[in-house]
Formats: C-alpha cells, structure tokens, sequence
C-alpha cells in the first residue's frame, strides 16, 4: 500500500463514521407536539373553569415516557456502533433527567407551588437544547433554546393560564421546528 | 529520524477497521463489515490479528439470542495510530521534497 493511499483510506473511512447522523429528530417532534397539546388542552379547560384541568399533564407525561422508552429500546437493538456524539447525550439525558425530576417533584412541595413550575422547567430544558444543538452542530436546536430562554424569563412574570401559551409556544420553537428539520436533514442523508 | 511504518497497521483492512474505531467509541462486527466492504472471515482474522497487537478489545456477546462481535480501540491503539500517522507524513513530505 502506497502512503497517500493509506491517508486517503484513512481519510474515507473516519469520514464515513463521522457521516452516520443517527437523530432523525423523533423525541424533538414527539415531545414538542405531545407538551404544545398538553399545554392548549389545558389552557382551554381552565378557560372553561374546569377544575381538573391540570390532569392532562398526568396522562400525557407518563404516555410520553412509556413511549420513549419503548423507542429507546427498539433503537437500541438497530444500533451497531456507540458513537462519541451518543455518549455525550447519555451523560446530557441523565444530567437533564435529574433536574427534571427535582423541578418537577421537589419544587412544588414548596410555598412557591405550581408559579414558577412552567418558566423553570422552560429554562431547565432550553439549557438541554442549546447544548443538543451544540453536540450536533445544529443551529436550529440552539436558536429554538433561545427563543424558550427568553419565553421563560418572561413567563416568571405572568399567571399560570398565559405561561401555558408561553410554554406552547416554547415547544414549537425549541423542538417542533427543529424537530423536523433535523428529520429533513436526516432523509436526505441516508 | 525515518521511522518504519508500523506493519500491523500498514495493512489495507487493518488500516481501515484502526480509522473506524478512531471515531467511535465502539462498533459491532456487522458495521466494520459494511463500512470496509470485506468478508466475514477475512475480517474475522485481521480482528484477531489487532487484538493480538494489543490494538483493541474485543468482547462477545449475544443480542437476541444471537452472538455479538463488539469492537474497541484500546489506548495503544490510539498510540500506534497516532504514530503511524506521524509516520505517514513524514514519508509524504520526503517524497514530496524530492
């Protein structure tokens, strides 16, 4: 084997490792369309005074989970490599878990209650964007987190019903729309 | 100095399977198969041959019940391919000198 026959097999071949984009944008899309109508739905049930109208947020969130566990576990049995890109989201999901669950089951046990829930968790999650994006060399993913830091600083402001528009409109910016145009760019790659 | 290029991986395959595993973390046996385009057992031997090397670490397992072939590249794997490199280079620049 010649030398620059050696650079260019090594040349090719780190390229095609480099080129398995794996995120066809799935939990982006599922997530931004499953917490956008979580958060309209129930917006329309406290306009209408019902009481329960915080329940869908039970049923839609442990639906989600179920949903992407399952994925979570299908994917995994498709995959043929660990790349450096999935190991730094597993360290990002665990660290992004962990500060889901404290928002979402420590800081409601305080006098604070449900009034900073919404902005918190869109500051907690807009960090996770932003360095997704970052991971990805995704642009989109880190102009959505953007939007959803500024959406969220405004929602300490408001009452509950307008943080839920806000928190709908977070989810359009930050993983609707970036969703899929990761899922564009994932089709014309493969 | 004019360093020889390291044998082990001055090898087309084996060259191939060091650039791969460089860019991952680890990869199973199907896609160093598909990515180098050879056969299961050529592959099979030239694996065996970068292990014995110290080069990377295999591990079977099984995944539905079927048997898994995972491969790692391993820290004097890094080194050698590193070396093998700088190596190349040099060569390069010597012929492009003369």
């Amino acid at each position: 084997m010649e030398t620059n026959e050696a650079l260019a097999l090594i040349e090719n071949m780190i390229l095609s490792a480099k080129r398995e984009i794996k995120d066809n944008g799935f939990y982006y899309m599922f997530w931004g369309y499953l917490v956008f109508l979580s958060a309209l739905t129930d917006y329309i049930l406290l306009m209408s005074d019902h009481p329960k109208h915080a329940m869908v947020w039970a049923i839609a969130m442990p639906f989600g989970g179920l949903v992407s566990i399952i994925k979570g576990i299908k994917d995994k049995k498709k995959q043929t490599t660990i790349t450096y890109i999935d190991e730094m989201f597993r360290h990002l999901m665990i660290a992004f878990t962990i500060s889901l669950i404290i928002v979402c089951f420590i800081m409601p046990m305080t006098q604070n209650n449900w009034r900073s829930f919404f902005p918190t968790l869109m500051v907690v999650y807009a960090f996770a964007l932003f360095v997704s994006g970052g991971i990805l060399r995704f642009k989109p993913l880190q102009y959505g987190a953007l939007a959803v830091w500024a959406l969220g600083a405004i929602a300490f402001f408001m009452p509950y019903q307008h943080q839920l528009l806000l928190l709908a409109a977070g989810v359009l910016a930050g993983f609707v729309v970036p969703g899929h145009l990761l899922n564009m760019l994932f089709k014309k790659n493969v | 100095m004019f360093k020889e290029l390291d044998p082990i991986l001055h090898s087309q395959l084996r060259l191939a399977v060091i650039s791969l595993l460089i860019s991952v973390k680890e990869a199973d046996f199907t896609f160093l198969k598909e990515k180098t385009g050879a056969t299961a057992g050529n592959l099979s031997v030239q694996l065996q041959k970068l292990k014995e090397a110290g080069y990377i670490e295999i591990e079977k397992s099984f995944k539905d019940n079927f048997p898994l072939t995972t491969c790692k590249i391993s820290k004097d794997g890094i080194a050698a391919f590193e070396a093998y490199v700088k190596n190349l280079k040099q060569y390069i620049s010597i012929k492009k000198e003369n």
